[in-house]
């Protein structure tokens, strides 16, 4: 089946920063998680595969259409929950329905009204006096209500706390049980990500490092402990080492190698996450 | 999409509006009744136009209204279109609410004010208005609001300054062109705004080329 966003070999400068040969594509029906420390290039990315950035070069199709030339006709059909609020804060929500109704061709203002009421949101409660996390989920439901058929989250979660975070990562579980609907999410939370992606894309420093199967990179990746006097032997198998004062830390794809190697034993837990991409970039020049 | 944007501009505006309704109905009643007052009219509903469109600007991007738009199911062109549609509409309004009192009262007032002589003032103030814009628009698409904001601000006044600069400088020559009737002829007005009109089209495709490349 298509991809409904595939990208491939983009570019783009700005300033000092580039992105260098972005690729991914995201299968219909799934959840992505695009991760990477901040400046790494996700927002960026996320710009030019919505048409609000040119790429210098490479490939966007959002459902098999060139992102550059169909802006419009993507856009309304994918929906967005965005960093901050991007609604006027002088609306009240009844009203950001009613306006976003205008712009969108299956805007069905009767689902409006039930997301509403399925998220606690106060339709004639002016936008300036919600709070973080009842404008991230009055987007989400902005976004349902026009039959999104792809939802492209920036830091949806970031600011907020425990409990709405963990509301807002049900509601996004319960969006995909739709399975025409896709999810991009882009985060630094991994946490959230081993909740409810199928994907993971790592980009640091404007690259992709890897977009994969988010069990498979978890069952491909392990985290290894061990004493000083073990490191010698395990170096070469290790991708990035944190040395401390009583041994290392380190991340290793090679298992099996890890384990038959002589000497003291080393501690092979699973990885997280979190620790592939903190080893893969941080510690990777230790290598 | 342009008319839902230009609705969703004047959403944005309403509570301004009124007030701004209120403002320009005070201001008209104190005019002097001279000659002067298709002049000050002008340059008074091209500071309304330009507050109610400085403001329209200023409050989306205070609000990342300006990232709203830009991901709605809008074209580029669309929302420049948008954009100097809201500028014409309003120019026009404006002009309305300056002159359609003093044509209210017109006929009734000791020195009675030809209907002519009203609608010429319509049409400077409506044109000195659309004139003023269609500089700076393509400034606002391309560099935004925060960056043009020395612009907005001193566009206000802006006509003020050229006319003080014009009337010391070519004092002489434009008595003698009022002397001619150039100001107070109907067909001068209507060039007027026919020149104003034409300007905003070019301005119009200026700011297109100019928004379409820019990186949001």
């Amino acid at each position: 089946m298509e991809p409904i966003l595939s990208l491939s070999g983009v570019c783009k400068r700005l300033g000092e920063f580039a992105l260098e040969d972005v690729g991914f594509s995201l299968p219909r029906g799934s959840i992505m998680g695009f991760v990477g420390p901040n400046g790494a290039g996700k927002t960026t990315t996320l710009k030019i595969l919505l048409g609000l950035v040119r790429k210098d070069a490479g490939e966007v199709k959002v459902f098999g259409l060139d992102a550059e030339s169909h802006g419009p006709q993507i856009r309304d059909r994918i929906g967005f929950v965005w960093d901050e609020n991007v609604f006027y804060e002088d609306f009240r929500v009844r009203e950001i329905g009613t306006l976003l109704g205008r712009f969108y061709s299956a805007w069905d203002d009767g689902e409006f009204r039930r997301r509403l009421s399925q998220f606690e949101l106060p339709a004639d409660r002016k936008v300036k006096d919600l709070s973080r996390g009842m404008k991230a989920k009055l987007a989400l439901a902005a976004s349902l209500s026009h039959g999104a058929e792809l939802i492209v989250m920036d830091e949806p979660t970031s600011g907020l706390d425990p409990i709405f975070r963990a509301e807002m990562l049900d509601i996004v579980a319960q969006v995909i049980s739709d399975e025409r609907r896709s999810v991009l999410f882009s985060t630094h939370i991994t946490s959230d990500l081993e909740k409810i992606a199928d994907y993971v894309t790592f980009i640091h420093r404007g690259r992709i490092v890897f977009s994969q199967v988010k069990d498979d990179l978890l069952a491909s990746y392990v985290r290894v402990k061990g004493g000083v006097e073990g490191l010698a032997a395990a170096r070469p198998h290790l991708l990035g080492v944190r040395e401390h004062e009583f041994g290392f830390e380190a991340l290793s794809t090679e298992r099996e190698a890890l384990r038959r190697l002589s000497g003291p034993p080393l501690a092979l837990e699973r990885a997280s996450i979190d620790d592939i991409l903190v080893y893969s970039t941080k510690y990777a020049r230790a290598k | 999409m342009v008319r839902a944007l230009v609705v969703k501009d004047l959403m944005i505006l309403r509570h301004r509006l009124f007030y701004s309704l209120i403002l320009v109905a005070l201001a008209v009643a104190p005019m002097p009744h001279e000659g002067k007052r298709g002049l000050l009219g002008a340059l008074f509903t091209h500071m309304v136009v330009t507050a109610f469109l400085t403001q329209a600007a200023l409050l989306e991007e205070q609000s990342r209204g300006h990232v709203l738009v830009s991901l709605l199911p809008v074209g580029r062109r669309d929302v420049v279109q948008a954009r100097y549609l809201l500028l014409g509409g309003l120019a026009a309004a404006t002009a309305t609410l300056y002159t359609g009192p003093i044509a209210a009262i017109a006929p009734f007032v000791p020195a009675p004010i030809p209907a002519s002589t009203v609608l010429l003032w319509w049409l400077w103030a409506a044109t000195l208005t659309m004139l003023m814009w269609s500089i700076s628009l393509p400034v606002v698409f391309r560099w935004g609001v925060t960056r043009s904001q020395i612009l907005l601000n001193s566009l206000m006044f802006i006509p003020f300054l050229v006319l003080m600069l014009l009337s010391r400088w070519f004092g002489a020559g434009i008595q003698s062109l009022a002397r001619q009737g150039l100001f107070s002829s109907l067909p001068a007005g209507l060039g007027g705004l026919a020149v104003a009109v034409i300007l905003a089209w070019v301005s119009s495709v200026v700011s297109t080329r100019l928004y379409t490349r820019r990186d949001l």
